[in-house]
């Protein structure tokens, strides 16, 4: 069981297969299942497709002891099969772009449900999965009837906590996801970002409106009156309905202001272009060549690109049909890669994700957002390592046989790996003058680790430089 | 109260609307000014999305005030517009 905070229901996955437990939730499903919006959301994909067993369906799936007894235990009314999402992924680790888009899909949804006495019960990225760069809404029980009369929208202090002071605090204060929404569950709360912010900024748009105000209001209200929690209830519907769209574009307005620009800068978005980068065009291009022939050649159908950079291998492989996960450790570069694979609809899902120190497992005993490598463990027909091995091995002091364990636990098959011999300029920028730390870290020594647990298809020594490229395949 | 929340009753006369948006415009930066002067320091029990909720209620008022103006001003459209319209039809009509 990894859902149990929503007493509507539960999710219960069977082998690859995800259920969900429906109990009191059942009526509000059954009316958004049957709605034009419901309709609309799952054409375009972005809410996750849904059906609802038959009794002969249910039975079978309830015989599974596990997902039978937590039926009974539920009292469950209605079991739905949902569609699998093939990378689940969660908002501290996606780039700040993927946390904007994940918001123009809840308040989108939260309108056009709104048109038909529809309405979502909470408001949080953690209701949301990405397929490739597209968001997709998951949690189908947060909608809800809605009293046509009731004006308020309460998840509306949630989605400021969860999606726009995340996204101020990156873009005014460079804070990333995993710092904000990494260590919180439930987001930033105003009262915390206002001790941070200076008697100037406090009464600066959108600030004012989005931190101070709501942190003086809050602070005056005494905490033993209820009242502001009685449900709220107009003589006119219309009027209700109006306050309602009203409250909405004005967050769509909001979360507009916080677009990030394109084109941000940060010590990797230029690695590719700026000559940053350790390749002569030539070398490049031998590089760019040997990954597309062991692309042709074993036609990987899910790949891991580690440090992804720009995406351009990334790109390569998704043009070549596989599914990707891309992880840097940069959030400005992942971002990019977002931007980038959805404008050309690529099969790209970019993470923020440093492969040395991955997301750990989150939430209650551990156990409810399942940490990188255990999703990762096993999953990808190929994974890539490339111009990354020497950060892992000096930054990191990761040593190569561990990684390359950790490779071998990842992919299923394939792993394409650059060694960076330590007299490559970069490699040396790194060790800053503790160059007798690797002193034993040579072509054979590479090889012969690698031999531990693969076997080497082939590999080339990129000309006129201290790299080597491996295609090696899983024993 | 500065802002009726559950403002059931309508405005009867336009100018009372004005006086009534007035108020709201000079009253809001004064409620801000109040509620920064009399900052107090946040206690265990304090709900953090509480202060969200009343202001979207205080906002919800000043909107709720709007919808009446624009349905005022609607309506006030449609019967201009309607006597607009109107006016040929019962010239034609007292022509013999």
């Amino acid at each position: 069981m990894i859902s149990f905070r929503d007493p509507a229901g539960a999710l219960s996955p069977v082998g690859d297969r995800i259920f969900r437990i429906v109990t009191t939730g059942a009526p509000d499903l059954l009316a958004f299942l049957s709605s034009q919006a419901a309709k609309k959301y799952f054409a375009s994909g972005q809410v996750a497709r849904t059906t609802v067993l038959t009794k002969e369906q249910a039975a079978n799936v309830l015989a599974d002891p596990e997902i039978g007894h937590a039926y009974g235990h539920l009292n469950g009314q209605l079991l739905v099969e949902h569609e699998r999402i093939p990378f689940p992924s969660y908002p501290y680790e996606w780039p700040a772009e993927m946390l904007h888009a994940a918001g123009v899909l809840t308040l989108n949804l939260a309108e056009d449900l709104r048109r038909e006495g529809l309405g979502l019960k909470d408001a949080t990225p953690l209701n949301i999965l990405f397929r490739g760069t597209e968001p997709v809404f998951v949690d189908l029980l947060s909608v809800e009837r809605r009293d046509p009369h009731d004006p308020t929208w309460l998840p509306y202090a949630q989605f400021a906590r969860t999606f726009l002071l995340p996204l101020l605090a990156y873009k005014y204060f460079g804070l990333r996801l995993d710092q904000t929404l990494g260590a919180r569950r439930d987001g930033i709360e105003p009262e915390e970002m206002y001790r941070y912010l200076s008697p100037v900024r406090r009464f600066a748009p959108p600030f004012l409106t989005l931190v101070s105000i709501p942190t003086w209001l809050g602070r005056r209200h005494s905490e033993d009156d209820n009242s502001i929690y009685r449900k709220k209830s107009l003589d006119d519907p219309e009027k209700a309905g109006f306050i309602l769209d009203s409250l909405l574009s004005r967050l769509r307005r909001t979360l507009l202001r916080l677009t990030l620009p394109e084109g941000g800068e940060s010590a990797w978005s230029g690695y590719m272009n700026s000559g940053g980068n350790n390749y002569a065009a030539a070398q490049f291009a031998a590089k760019e060549a040997f990954v597309s022939e062991a692309l042709r050649e074993l036609a990987p159908r899910s790949v891991l690109d580690v440090g992804c950079n720009t995406g351009h291998f990334s790109f390569m492989a998704a043009r070549n049909g596989a599914s990707v996960v891309a992880i840097d450790s940069d959030p400005v570069v992942a971002g990019q890669v977002w931007r980038l694979a959805r404008a050309e609809h690529l099969d790209v899902l970019p993470l923020v994700v440093n492969l040395t120190r991955p997301s750990p497992a989150v939430g209650w005993r551990n156990e409810e957002c399942p940490s990188f490598l255990d999703r990762a463990r096993g999953k990808f027909d190929a994974v890539f390592m490339l111009a990354v091995l020497h950060h892992m091995l000096v930054s990191e002091r990761v040593p190569l046989a561990s990684i390359l364990e950790l490779a071998a636990e990842l992919t299923r098959d394939a792993l394409i790996i650059e060694f960076i011999e330590p007299q490559d300029s970069m490699f040396r920028r790194l060790t800053r003058g503790r160059d007798e730390l690797h002193k034993d870290l040579t072509v054979p020594s590479f090889e012969s680790a690698c031999l531990q647990r693969f076997h080497i298809l082939r590999s080339e020594r990129i000309p006129g430089g201290a790299r080597t490229l491996y295609l090696l395949r899983k024993k | 109260m500065l802002v009726g929340y559950e403002s059931r009753r309508g405005f009867g006369a336009d100018g009372r609307q004005r006086q009534v948006g007035w108020r709201l415009l000079l009253g809001v930066p004064v409620l801000l000014l109040l509620l920064f002067a009399s900052e107090r320091e946040a206690r265990a029990y304090t709900d953090p999305g509480s202060g969200a909720l009343i202001w979207q209620m205080l906002v919800a008022g000043l909107v709720g005030a709007a919808f009446y103006v624009r349905k005022f001003t609607s309506w006030l459209r449609r019967k201009r517009g309607s006597t607009d319209i109107d006016q040929p039809a019962e010239e034609k009509q007292q022509q013999p």
